[in-house]
């Protein structure tokens, strides 16, 4: 993988996922996490890990500049891409989303037919993957069976805040339930 | 006749095993210890930990071998196992024709040999430590009215499911405060008496737990807050209702060489630290007099013995080791002692006896016909929401608190009891979380009923959706109260071709819940409803009729049942027939679903007469002197306790009995 490639990658990961690059990819990283995660979507989804790193790369190339949440709803096929009015490639939406899931989960699900491996294959990558998964930062936690805290952390609310956890300034922690959804396929 | 080989022999290195190892091996006895599966060496915690981390499915069995998937006919110790009963693999035909040779559960998936009508739905484990490397540590005691149910509320009633212990609580006073020393149990007395003195919870004068209690999360002093003390409980005439820190067999010191509990969430399915016992302590303890030899891998074939009054004379197991290719396995190999304890849990155990013909038609120790009956569980009601308030789940202990206070009552007559674990690992057991929640909104669907819009988010949107959900997701897990049933059963059968790597028949489960105990899920789901309407908060709790295959097609799910109670509901006020304090919405529920609990009860009772009963109250075998059958096969009810300090309380009791027996012939 090039360095290019690895700097695209960090980029889109960061802003799809909402962290903070230098929290997820940080400068010095004694578990790699940014270079185990790209070489595995790329293997695992023919050609179109690279087409989506071109097709992020060309929106941020777009004069004036694109918006992070107008970029993120195009690569997640909500909007449409700009330059041409349609969605991009829905394989390529589908590795975006597999991406996500594995920063978030540290598991691979695959996200179409490949040779060895049929849709919906789930795989945990590696260990740290599932440790480091970010969905235990967006719960103010710990990945299940790997607490860093001492004895009676639990009788408190999380010490760190939502900001900290992700290192995104611009999140709101606490925010009401949104249950609109109840009831909906009962 | 020679002198035999060891005074006793333990087949079996879960909990009651080494528990009894331990005691006489410290009084200078020589014992062999026999464990089917394989031993645990210091460096498998890491191994273990390393399955669970790269496991795709963290079921409760993600850690242990045999792996995941394994067909159970070519493993030397397979097991019962969660992720065998999920629907996948449902026979498509287990409604239409169940019966003998007809299984629930594709029997290349599935261990058990599950005849129905309704699934067993628990696992436990084969190797050396048990089941207790995936327990959750709860260490209640039974309360008195648990050891008298008959003749405290059916004694006027010919019909009533539930039979009396041949021992009361105070028989087991002075053996629970040894249980929970040897387990290092954290609780305080005081708090635990103050507000369950009143249903039935007793310790003996003076008595104080090893360890200091476990802290209670956010979670539990919110609940507290807002339930303690409330009294009007549809169905609790007048009984009140309290949130109780549980006692707990983890560290809230460290203790040997164990560290404090650092709340890793994740004591099922493997606690990281080993900050929660599990038989492998106490075993290394038993191994420590010099007085124990330990074989793994070996599998006992047969308990040997001329006839009913006869003792056992011998048992006969087969060492197994996995070889590149197949299974290697001995002759099989003869061991004598003084005494024979089995000590192989519920389903093994029977199975062992079952195996042990006797050469006329009998087979060791079922002359009361009732090995093997009896089988139970906690079927458990599973009831999911989300808080109006941030309450921080997915942290800490899976439980430290639970409602304890509604176990006992006069409502017993007619329906089960149950007691409510709080737990703090959010949806985790209710709905897979996080991996369901997080794809829901990454993918636009909705699983988790929570993502009606089908959003696709990414960045700050996303992160505050999940944060929005995960602290405010709780859920209370019902451990209904199941009544023996005759036919709930282990049974084998060696004509159905159906075996494991070692050519043994496999278990044949026959289960069932009664209307006693289906009514107990009803009083849940009610309850549920005042408790949520309390805190304000929404229940998302599904109970599914049918389950989808991977065609599409619709099939009745096994696991659910229809709603024994209509006019219980009918009869509620409007308030609490609010959709979004109901599960799945509906006023007057279709049914319920169950869950397993992992506690596996009941299938060689004990008893005060031999005609109904497979042990007397020392867990000594009625038909063979020399033999003890212990483990929580012996409980004649489940109570609404989890077991396992109970059956560790009575192998204690079982160890003095022993060492009392041997006394007249050492």
């Amino acid at each position: 993988m090039s360095n290019s490639d690895q700097k695209t990658f960090n980029a889109m990961s960061a802003l799809l996922t909402g962290f903070n690059e230098q929290l997820i990819a940080p400068q010095v990283d004694p578990i790699g996490l940014p270079k185990l995660f790209l070489q595995w979507a790329t293997d695992h989804s023919g050609g179109d890990c690279a087409n989506l790193l071109a097709t992020f790369a060309s929106l941020q190339a777009i004069v004036p500049a694109l918006s992070t949440d107008e970029i993120g709803s195009v690569i997640m096929g909500v909007s449409p891409d700009p330059t041409t009015g349609e969605p991009i490639d829905e394989n390529q939406t589908a590795v975006a989303q597999a991406i996500l899931k594995l920063w978030y989960l540290g598991s691979w699900y695959q996200p179409f037919d490949i040779a060895g491996a049929a849709k919906g294959k789930e795989t945990v990558v590696s260990d740290q993957a599932y440790i480091k998964g970010l969905a235990s930062q967006s719960m103010q936690s710990h990945a299940m069976g790997n607490s860093t805290l001492t004895f009676g952390y639990w009788d408190k609310p999380p010490a760190a805040s939502l900001q900290v956890t992700t290192g995104n300034d611009e999140v709101s922690a606490g925010g009401p339930p949104d249950t609109s959804g109840w009831g909906a396929s009962a | 006749m020679s002198d035999p080989d060891y005074d006793i022999i333990i087949v079996g290195a879960g909990v009651a095993g080494p528990i009894i190892a331990k005691e006489l091996s410290q009084a200078g006895a020589k014992i062999l210890i026999i464990e089917g599966g394989p031993e645990t060496p210091p460096t498998n915690r890491e191994e273990y930990m390393s399955n669970f981390l790269l496991n795709t499915v963290k079921t409760l069995e993600s850690p242990y071998p045999p792996g995941m998937g394994a067909n159970p006919a070519k493993e030397a110790t397979p097991r019962a196992t969660i992720a065998q009963t999920f629907g996948n693999n449902v026979s498509p035909t287990w409604h239409a024709d169940l019966g003998a040779g007809n299984y629930i559960y594709n029997a290349d998936v599935s261990y058990l040999l599950q005849e129905g009508p309704q699934p067993f739905l628990s696992g436990y484990k084969r190797i050396t430590g048990g089941t207790t490397w995936h327990w959750l540590g709860t260490s209640l005691r039974f309360l008195e009215h648990d050891f008298t149910m008959k003749s405290t509320y059916g004694a006027d009633d010919p019909d009533y499911p539930m039979p009396d212990w041949p021992i009361v609580v105070d028989d087991l006073l002075d053996a629970y405060g040894r249980a929970e020393h040897e387990i290092g149990v954290s609780a305080d007395v005081s708090i635990q008496t103050k507000e369950l003195a009143q249903i039935g919870l007793k310790y003996s004068d003076g008595y104080s737990y090893p360890m200091q209690e476990i802290p209670p999360s956010v979670l539990d002093v919110q609940i507290a807050a807002a339930l303690n003390g409330f009294q009007n409980f549809i169905n609790f005439e007048g009984q009140q209702v309290f949130v109780t820190s549980t006692p707990a067999g983890r560290n809230s010191q460290p203790d040997g060489n164990r560290r404090t509990c650092a709340g890793n969430t994740n004591c099922i399915p493997i606690c990281p630290i080993q900050a929660k016992w599990d038989g492998t302590v106490t075993l290394a303890g038993a191994q420590s007099t010099g007085n124990v030899t330990f074989k793994s891998q070996c599998v006992v074939t047969k308990v040997v013995s001329a006839g009913y009054g006869q003792p056992v004379t011998g048992i006969e197991y087969i060492h197994w080791e996995n070889g590149p290719t197949k299974i290697t396995k001995s002759e099989p190999i003869t061991a004598t002692a003084k005494i024979y304890v089995i000590a192989a849990h519920a389903i093994e155990t029977p199975k062992l006896m079952l195996m042990s013909d006797m050469g006329n038609g009998q087979t060791v120790a079922n002359s009361s016909d009732q090995m093997g009956r009896n089988l139970m569980d906690h079927p458990l009601y599973l009831s999911w929401s989300l808080m109006p308030e941030q309450i921080f789940g997915f942290r800490g202990p899976l439980a430290t608190s639970g409602i304890e206070s509604l176990r006992d009552g006069p409502f017993r007559s007619d329906r089960a009891a149950w007691r409510c674990e709080i737990g703090n690992e959010g949806w985790n057991f209710a709905i897979g979380d996080p991996w369901t929640t997080v794809s829901d909104f990454v993918d636009g669907k909705n699983a988790s009923h929570t993502n009606a819009n089908m959003d696709r988010l990414f960045g700050a949107g996303l992160i505050e959706q999940l944060n929005s959900h995960f602290t405010r997701q709780w859920r209370m897990g019902f451990l209904v109260e199941q009544t023996p049933e005759a036919d709930s059963r282990v049974t084998i059968n060696r004509d159905n071709g159906i075996v494991d790597g070692l050519h043994l028949p496999r278990p044949v489960i026959n289960y069932k819940l009664s209307e006693y105990t289906r009514r107990g899920f009803a009083s849940a789901e009610v309850f549920s409803r005042q408790v949520y309407q309390m805190l304000g908060a929404t229940n998302f709790t599904r109970n599914a009729q049918n389950l989808t295959a991977a065609d599409g097609t619709e099939f009745p799910n096994p696991v659910w049942f229809e709603n024994p109670d209509r006019d219980m509901f009918e009869a509620l006020p409007d308030a609490l027939k609010a959709p979004e304090l109901c599960a799945n919405g509906q006023a007057v529920p279709d049914g319920f679903t169950y869950f397993g609990a992992g506690h596996l009860v009941g299938t060689y009772r004990m008893g005060s007469v031999a005609r109904t009963s497979v042990v007397d109250s020392h867990s000594r075998s009625w038909d063979h002197s020399t033999l003890f059958l212990v483990g929580d096969g012996v409980f004649p009810t489940i109570t609404t306790a989890n077991p396992t300090l109970t059956l560790a309380a009575l192998a204690m009791r079982t160890a003095d009995a022993i060492k009392a027996q041997l006394a007249t012939t050492l």
